[in-house]
């Protein structure tokens, strides 16, 4: 008889995991190996994709990708971080904000559709929402899934090259669906029910 | 790289259980009594049990409450009692009947767990005999000659057992539901059950509580200047703190072996052990009682007017309050908890489970988000009704987790993802109803998604904030400054060092706000536009205006909110690095 245990390494900071690094970022990250601070490079990564937006390069594919590049550049060496400074945990909401309102941004440029671009952020929310539990209940994310989802850095790029087509738009949404709710669920399908989860109360809810 | 070492993942049944110490070194411990019906019991609630002794009862309560161990301190069966009794003269004073002649007898259980003799000392052959018949529980039965040892042992277990530990007094008369209450105290937290500070004695000693911690603690030794409340004997230790426990735990039987603390009794281990870890600085959390009852007996009279006295308080009441979260919002205090109560107690009747519940609140939002879709008037009041339904069941389905004591993990991720898919299942309704009636309405589509993803960042700025920032590092775990335990005075509140810089906890900061500006408080719980004054937002701008109104009232409130929820702890970051 063999048993097959399937181990999960334990990330070394929910914050780390909440930034939702996907590969190149993790790349860029074991480079400098934790050397550069996170949060202001990420800052500068957001001001200047705001710059970019503002000057209206959404509309270029050839321009837009520089948005993510730009940030993937700056932020993505943080992740390796162990954001244990004061202010550290900033970073998140941070790469956040440039995610989100890139997707927004470029989706509008295009005019892809509502519901496929609402579709599309639906899918990250979710996992974002998921990573959150997942540290809180002590249900961790495999590793495959940062390189899977692609990352907020990805994401991003995929936007970028995509963005123009809606049909492409809808697949990625799909495609983000499948692989966050899949993993999710069959994830918490197996973890056994317990009777003393600590569940802290999430801070303004 | 993230990672640094692989280990197997721990999953939500690695949070270890409770496990509870019985200090069974009073005579009241034997006590053989026979229940009285509780008042307002359900039908179906489990007949009265036969004469039962006090310890056998309070071991069967700790068997229907996530306890997983169970230690019991006995006297020590080769001492003779009486020996026992003469070298703790005050032991006799308190319990009264205890110098009666047929303590020697001990021993002797009759087959039914009852113990003949209502005034013996219980010894190890009797807890075992009183025990087997008490539950779910094996207990680990710990020999001892006196208060000394009493306290060595309870150190050894301290260090032992992996905790969170529960000590109780053997003679502990109390509603399983204020057991209960130390029992679900969040993980790292250690606290003592506290009661009104009336008829205090030699079994319900003086406390003084200041912003709901114990801030002094007495015994016979030990005074308390300015108390206001009494310690009901029972208190539950935090894995944090065991270790400190431990310490204090020797520290005390070596001032007792040395006669540094005077007189005092054996039957005060515990109110020596409290006052021990609130001297040693370890942060005490007072749980009240409420309207419900714990308290230590010494003979049969106290003991039957007690349980008479719990008899007369609706249990399942007191537990419903307390599962029905007062910290909410406006909105889900007025409109929601007002009259949720009777629908958890329906659910509870009708063995709903709470992701049963929650179940049916996703029902509720998808009538919601099908008539919103339709963008009609009429559509949209129908909308907002169920959505509200759907709310108020959402918060049925928590507090009836609380109240039939149901958390689990996958009900708490069920919760989550539930809640969110709901609400912006209904924003993407509204954006379809409002394009519905004309298509060149397509512009609410990017304020219906900005909506989502704002309020999507305000969770990532609180979850990420307080995952920086958990109350056991920062603040709430933090231990105060250390007196010694040979002083038998108390320097009173004033000697309470003054709040370190906003630093000592938001819970402290929060309960002394409170008491200054209930109102201010009201309009801080408001501006942070939680779930209940979301719901309500769009229960009212939705049929009243339209869709797009919802959503530009969602991103202006949503935006401030954002901004003082970023602010507030931007600035607290700060000055906990100044701190």
């Amino acid at each position: 008889m063999s048993v097959t245990v399937h181990m999960v390494p334990v990330p070394r900071s929910p914050i780390v995991a909440y930034r939702d690094d996907g590969g190149l970022a993790r790349t860029m990250g074991a480079v400098v190996a934790g050397q550069l601070p996170p949060l202001p490079p990420a800052i500068a990564g957001a001001f200047v994709g705001g710059v970019l937006l503002a000057v209206g390069v959404a509309k270029s594919p050839t321009l837009s990708i520089f948005v993510p590049v730009v940030a993937v550049l700056l932020a993505g060496p943080g992740s390796s971080h162990a954001h244990d400074g004061r202010l550290d945990w900033l970073t998140v909401p941070v790469l956040r904000l440039m995610e989100y309102g890139f997707a927004l941004a470029v989706a509008l440029a295009w005019e892809v559709p509502g519901p496929v671009v609402f579709a599309l952020l639906g899918a990250v929310l979710f996992h974002h929402y998921d990573l959150v539990q997942r540290m809180r209940q002590r249900v961790y994310p495999p590793r495959w899934l940062g390189t899977a989802g692609l990352g907020w850095e990805g994401r991003m790029l995929v936007v970028a090259l995509v963005g123009a087509v809606p049909a492409l738009v809808l697949l990625l949404a799909i495609y983000l669906w499948g692989v966050f709710l899949w993993e999710s669920v069959t994830c918490w399908a197996a973890a056994t029910d317990s009777d003393e989860a600590a569940v802290p109360a999430d801070a303004g809810e | 790289m993230p990672d640094s070492a692989v280990v197997f993942p721990p999953g939500p049944n690695a949070v270890p259980q409770a496990a509870a110490l019985i200090i069974a070194t009073t005579p009241a411990a034997g006590l053989t009594v026979t229940e009285p019906q509780a008042a307002g019991a359900p039908d179906d609630a489990e007949p009265a049990p036969g004469p039962v002794a006090l310890l056998a009862r309070l071991a069967g309560q700790l068997g229907r409450l996530p306890v997983a161990r169970l230690h019991v301190i006995a006297r020590d069966a080769a001492a003779p009692h009486h020996a026992a009794l003469a070298a703790d003269p005050s032991a006799g004073q308190i319990t009264g009947t205890a110098t009666d002649p047929r303590a020697a007898t001990g021993g002797g259980v009759t087959a039914s767990g009852t113990l003949p003799d209502e005034s013996a000392l219980l010894t190890a052959d009797d807890v075992t005999a009183v025990l087997s018949r008490s539950g779910r529980l094996r207990p680990h039965v710990i020999t001892s000659v006196d208060l000394a040892a009493d306290l060595h042992e309870v150190a050894a277990v301290a260090r032992a057992d992996p905790g969170p530990l529960l000590v109780l007094p053997g003679d502990l008369v109390a509603h399983t539901e204020a057991v209960a209450r130390l029992v679900d105290l969040a993980g790292p937290e250690t606290g003592a059950l506290v009661g009104p500070a009336a008829g205090a004695g030699p079994l319900r000693t003086l406390v003084r509580v200041e912003d709901g911690r114990v801030a002094a603690a007495g015994n016979a030794f030990h005074e308390v200047t300015a108390a206001n409340a009494t310690f009901a004997g029972a208190f539950r230790v935090g894995r944090r703190d065991l270790a400190a426990l431990a310490e204090v735990a020797e520290e005390l039987a070596g001032l007792v072996e040395s006669g540094r603390l005077g007189a005092v009794p054996a039957a005060q281990a515990g109110e020596l052990l409290l006052t021990g870890l609130v001297r040693a600085g370890v942060p005490v959390r007072a749980v009240t009682l409420g309207p419900l009852r714990a308290r230590r007996v010494t003979d049969r009279a106290t003991a039957e007017a007690e349980l008479a006295a719990l008899a007369e308080v609706d249990e399942e009441r007191a537990r419903l309050d307390a599962a029905i979260k007062q910290d909410d919002g406006v909105f889900t205090r007025y409109a929601v908890s007002s009259w949720s109560a009777h629908l958890v107690r329906a659910a509870a009747r009708a063995r709903l489970t709470p992701n049963a519940v929650t179940g049916i609140s996703v029902g509720f939002a998808a009538i919601a988000a099908v008539w919103f879709s339709a963008g009609t008037r009429a559509g949209l009041l129908a909308g907002a009704l169920a959505y509200y339904l759907s709310f108020v069941l959402d918060c049925v389905d928590g507090q009836l987790a609380r109240f039939t004591r149901r958390r689990t993990a996958l009900g708490a991720w069920l919760d989550t993802v539930c809640d969110r898919g709901k609400e912006f299942g209904v924003y993407a309704a509204l954006a379809i109803g409002y394009t519905a009636v004309d298509e060149q309405r397509e512009t609410v589509w990017p304020l219906a998604i900005a909506a989502m993803l704002l309020l999507a960042l305000r969770h990532a700025i609180g979850s990420a904030y307080a995952d920086a920032f958990p109350p056991d590092r920062d603040g709430g775990g933090r231990r105060g400054p250390a007196r010694s335990l040979t002083l038998p005075y108390d320097l009173g509140p004033d000697d309470a060092a003054p709040d370190d810089a906003g630093t000592g906890g938001g819970r402290r900061g929060a309960a002394g706000r409170a008491r200054r500006a209930p109102r201010l408080v009201w309009a801080r719980r408001m501006v942070v536009l939680p779930i209940g004054e979301r719901t309500a937002l769009i229960c009212v701008t939705a049929p009243l205006f339209e869709a797009r109104v919802t959503f530009l009232a969602l991103l202006a409130w949503g935006g401030v909110a954002t901004l003082y929820m970023l602010a507030g702890r931007v600035l607290r970051s700060v000055r906990a690095a100044e701190g």
